[in-house]
């Protein structure tokens, strides 16, 4: 569904952050990509979703090549973002910012969507006229995700979810990305929570300075992860 | 009693205009995050176009549809050549170059076109209605009634439609807006059309009263200013009542204490509302996590 061939890609031009990156995830798939900080999570996830532009190499959605393309295009291409940090519109409503988020897309937030995404999320119906800035952390990345969910996407490409959530609104986290997989959506997940990447994805890249040094899978994987990343 | 009826009468009708006139810079401010000093200077120009117009014999509804696509045209071009490509040195920068596009305009039409005032048609002669002892115009009637359909209809836009949701949602994260896929240098050029607009209709109903000069229309634009910083940037309805509520005192101050007064006690008035709230009389403050 969306597969990147030899990325390269930084802030700067002639800065390259990424190396040469190669990733694949098909369709129902969750591939995680794991890193200290610096590594080029997020400079990788706003690549692949069109924030910042490819230096080299060819990002495919669906087998067409969107390398050239911004983010307005790769979303109207069904390929969203959670950004790090949630980006919400704090002094807009819960129900605006879904609205902006299917306006962004080209798409119409019908009924039966808006009522999907507070199936999936209640608090995004029971706040859906407060102001989206009176919304705590947790409830602030149920919106994001709700955000991207709206856009009826085929990827979504998550960066650090788990940012400053409590573990009990990781569990709620890991437990709504299974279920967006379900659906069908694939999703790649920036994180530095083992925790989550393990509850969510089938197989997690490790980036180092802007290359995949190790793909990692299953129990093994588990076990690499701790001795790569944490030292053991 | 008659001169307070007065005072409170038209005090109320040219209040709805400087709501207006407040609601053109709100356009821009609701998208953007800055207000274009520039909206008298391009009312002027299109008011300018309109004078020869009807010079030429054209009749008043020509020559005002002229001025409103001359304003959207105008403003439309300065949004998108001048000010938004500035923006990518910060608000500020672009705040500035309004003021530098305003200068401009006057400038030019000083050299080539002359200050001194000339008269412009007005929207309709004669007594329309009379309220106790006030007459008002047909041009005061229109007005008011023109006003408030073009600010309810704003405030309506920005509320409810996508395209106002979205143009809300470009000032409050432009980042996210772009990441979501929102066209926000698109609105942002269209903000600036629809500026251009509103800029060209509050001419048409202040140059017939004041004459055409190239500072008329910015004259009336600084109570359009005092109107949305007293009834908060972000609320049209709040632009509406304090556009209101400066009409009525700046006339009572006036008829009752000295006519020398009115722009003293108008920007008193923005002092003491600035100092004891700061986000106007109706705004509210931007939501930010501490």
């Amino acid at each position: 569904m969306l597969c990147a061939v030899n990325l390269h890609a930084g802030y700067r031009r002639g800065v390259p952050v990424l190396h040469g990156i190669d990733l694949e995830v098909g369709a129902g798939g969750a591939l995680g990509v794991i890193g200290r900080n610096g590594a080029g999570k997020t400079c990788l996830a706003q690549t692949l979703t069109g924030a910042l532009p490819v230096m080299d190499g060819t990002v495919l959605l669906g087998g067409d090549d969107v390398s050239g393309k911004g983010s307005r295009a790769r979303v109207r291409a069904r390929l969203s973002h959670v950004p790090e940090g949630r980006m919400i519109f704090a002094d807009l409503t819960v129900r605006e910012n879904l609205e902006v988020a299917a306006y962004g897309a080209g798409v119409k937030l019908t009924a039966q969507q808006l009522r999907d995404v507070e199936q999936r999320f209640p608090i995004l119906e029971r706040k859906a006229h407060d102001r989206a800035g009176s919304l705590s952390g947790g409830e602030q990345q149920w919106l994001a995700i709700g955000r991207a969910l709206v856009q009826q996407p085929r990827v979504i490409v998550l960066d650090e979810p788990s940012l400053g959530l409590s573990p009990v609104a990781i569990d709620g986290v890991a437990e709504a990305l299974v279920g967006i997989r379900e659906a069908g959506v694939a999703l790649i997940l920036m994180e530095q929570n083992p925790y989550l990447l393990k509850a969510v994805c089938d197989e997690v890249l490790l980036l180092d300075q802007g290359r995949v040094t190790r793909s990692l899978d299953g129990e093994a994987g588990e076990q690499l992860v701790a001795e790569a990343y944490f030292g053991g | 009693m008659d001169l307070l009826e007065t005072s409170l009468i038209s005090g109320v009708v040219s209040g709805l205009l400087y709501a207006l006139a407040g609601v053109g810079l709100v356009v821009i401010y609701r998208v953007s995050g800055y207000v274009s000093f520039a909206q008298g200077d391009i009312a002027a120009v299109a008011l300018y176009l309109g004078f020869w117009l009807h010079q030429g014999g054209a009749p008043y509804l020509i020559v005002a549809v002229a001025v409103v696509i001359a304003g959207a045209a105008l403003g439309g071009l300065v949004g998108r050549f001048v000010v938004v490509p500035m923006e990518r040195f910060g608000i500020l920068a672009a705040a500035m170059a309004t003021i530098a596009v305003g200068i401009t305009i006057q400038g030019l039409e000083n050299a080539f076109i002359g200050g001194e005032a000339r008269p412009f048609p007005s929207a309709g002669e004669g007594t329309a209605v009379t309220i106790g002892s006030v007459s008002l115009t047909w041009a005061d009637v229109i007005s008011f009634l023109v006003c408030g359909v073009i600010v309810a209809a704003l405030a309506t836009g920005f509320k409810r439609t996508r395209v106002g949701i979205a143009m809300r949602a470009v000032h409050d994260n432009p980042g996210a807006a772009e990441m979501l896929g929102v066209a926000s240098v698109s609105l942002k050029r269209m903000s600036w059309i629809v500026s251009g607009a509103l800029a060209g209709v509050t001419g048409l109903f202040i140059a017939p009263v004041y004459s055409l000069t190239p500072t008329s229309v910015n004259a009336i634009v600084v109570f359009g200013f005092a109107a949305i910083v007293v009834g908060g940037f972000d609320s049209i309805a709040g632009a509406v009542i304090s556009g209101m509520v400066i009409g009525i005192a700046t006339n009572l101050t006036a008829a009752y204490i000295n006519t020398d007064l009115v722009t003293t006690s108008l920007f008193l008035m923005l002092v003491a509302v600035l100092l004891l709230r700061p986000q106007g009389l109706f705004g509210r403050r931007p939501m930010a996590r501490v």
